[in-house]
């Protein structure tokens, strides 16, 4: 057990070198989920806090070191948005409402793309990200989900086809 | 047949792929795909810097695992200490004390006084002399089991060396007993019976007296053989003839009362005799839970009192355990009832554009 752990312990990256390779993947997820550079840059933060944390029960046999931090970063932004749920609630008792931040161009694409990535639901725009954006197979990705392969797959199918009515509708308005 | 959906994923993974597309939707889709594919945004400098800036936190040298085991044998342990301390105190005096029981003497006789600290394995000093021994032991015993068993052994060891029994009493109560035995032993064999008797449990209290009746004897020898003198001097006298009637009567007389007298000196003797030929043993015994056997170190004494502690917790524990299976059962349920809500909340959260709530949705 032990020597299995050290020969383990042998074959495992450093968790400098593991945050060095996918911090941009990372950042590239939350944004596409957010899409909100802000707080991508901070949930960014957080996540890598989180996963120094629990480095030592990571295992590379287990998952890529993206997917990974990936599921990490997927439970940190749940947990800002459940926050920030039942703080905006308290708050719209007494504050006035404020105008919405809109970003434009958030990730480089077409106007058209970014336009219509930005009509699709956060679920939507996670499953592109992690199927398309960060090329993550079915399995990886089905395991930050937390869904079946084969939901993520139809969940990426179903994504992909709404962004084409947005375009597509975009296009004809 | 399989549906348009099940169709549509499959080209889409194998667009994703890599497969060239079959038709001009599918075109469009890779070129979506590409287009995604080509999104560089990278991790602004400072959050860079701030995740580069993270130190690891300094590694425990042990974990919390063997506390788990450790911190449960040391309470047991100490547990074991102060429980095997506190049973085994009173307990352990009393061994020592039968390692140096003393023989305590009557004031009447100053030589039949044994030094201090004398054992019970060491032989008593024969005088040759007369004396009256009364021996007390109160013996601890494990169990009623053992009470029982030394019992019986207590009665056979006195028959084996002579002796008898006078009293016997056993009563148990629940796991406690007693038992309280008279035994007569043979004067020559009182050391052995000591030593044979004090093996049949742990050494709770003990007292040894001598009493030395050797000059009671010497004097009511004294007497009778001055009686007896008197008795022949008057059967001489009563045999002279011409001894007037009224002299003869009171020679009669004189003698019966010499012979009355001696008759009671002598039975007096006898008694004195039959006492200082058997020594009388109280012995008393009870059961003491968790009696450690005699000899046993103080370290013996406090793994064993550990073990019980152990033995305890463990049954405790099973106890807990079946009785709070059924509730355990219910958190189980509860808890994935939570995960499931809180998997429909994750979705209902992530099923809009924006995450939480907007202006617009206020």
């Amino acid at each position: 057990m032990t020597r299995l752990r050290r020969r383990r312990d042998v074959n495992r990256p450093t968790f400098a070198a593991v945050a060095e390779d996918c911090l941009d993947e990372v950042y590239r997820y939350l944004l596409v989920l957010t899409a909100d550079p802000a707080l991508a840059d901070d949930l960014t933060g957080a996540t890598f806090e989180k996963a120094l944390r629990s480095w030592r029960r990571y295992d590379p046999t287990r998952a890529e070191p993206v997917a990974w931090l990936c599921a990490i970063a997927r439970s940190t932004a749940l947990d800002h948005f459940r926050t920030e749920k039942r703080r905006k609630r308290r708050e719209e008792r007494y504050a006035a409402d404020q105008p919405e931040s809109t970003h434009t161009h958030l990730l480089g694409l077409s106007p058209e793309l970014e336009a219509a990535m930005a009509e699709l639901t956060a679920a939507d725009r996670e499953v592109l990200a992690l199927r398309v954006v960060l090329e993550l197979d079915a399995e990886a990705a089905a395991r930050v989900l937390g869904v079946s392969r084969s939901a993520c797959s139809m969940r990426l199918a179903r994504a992909l086809r709404k962004l084409e009515e947005r375009m597509a509708a975009d296009a004809l308005a | 047949m399989r549906s348009p959906d099940e169709t549509d994923v499959e080209r889409i993974e194998g667009l994703l792929r890599g497969v060239p597309p079959e038709s001009a939707r599918e075109a469009h889709l890779e070129g979506l795909i590409r287009e995604l594919r080509s999104v560089s945004a990278h991790a602004p400098r400072d959050v860079r810097e701030h995740v580069r800036s993270l130190e690891p936190p300094r590694r425990r040298q042990f974990g919390w695992k063997p506390a788990l085991v450790l911190v449960p044998a040391a309470l047991a342990l100490a547990a074991g200490i102060v429980v095997g301390g506190r049973d085994s105190g009173p307990q352990r005096e009393a061994n020592s004390g039968a390692a140096a029981l003393t023989l305590e003497s009557s004031a009447q006789d100053s030589r039949a006084a044994a030094p201090q600290g004398q054992s019970f394995a060491a032989p008593v000093e024969k005088t040759g002399r007369a004396q009256e021994w009364d021996v007390r032991l109160d013996l601890a015993v494990r169990d009623n089991r053992a009470l029982s068993d030394a019992s019986a052994e207590a009665i056979s060891l006195t028959r084996e060396l002579g002796g008898f029994v006078v009293s016997s009493n056993i009563a148990t109560d629940g796991p406690s007993g007693r038992a309280d035995l008279v035994l007569r032993v043979p004067e020559r064999r009182v050391q052995d019976a000591i030593a044979q008797l004090s093996e049949l449990g742990t050494i709770t209290g003990q007292q040894v007296s001598v009493q030395d009746r050797q000059g009671d004897l010497d004097r009511l020898a004294k007497r009778i053989d001055t009686l007896r003198i008197q008795r022949a001097e008057l059967n001489a006298q009563l045999a002279q003839p011409g001894l007037s009637e009224p002299e003869r009567l009171r020679l009669e007389l004189r003698r019966q009362r010499v012979q009355g007298l001696l008759n009671q000196l002598t039975r007096q003797r006898s008694s004195v005799s039959a006492e200082v030929a058997f020594a009388e043993f109280r012995v008393s015994l009870a059961t003491k839970r968790a009696a450690a056997a005699p000899g046993g170190g103080r370290f013996d004494d406090a793994i064993g009192s550990a073990l019980g502690v152990l033995a305890v917790a463990a049954a405790a524990a099973l106890f807990l355990t079946i009785v709070l299976l059924p509730l355990a059962a219910i958190a189980a349920a509860l808890l994935l009832g939570r995960r499931a809500l809180r998997r429909r909340d994750d979705e209902r959260l992530l099923d809009r554009p924006r995450p939480t709530p907007s202006a617009g949705e206020r």
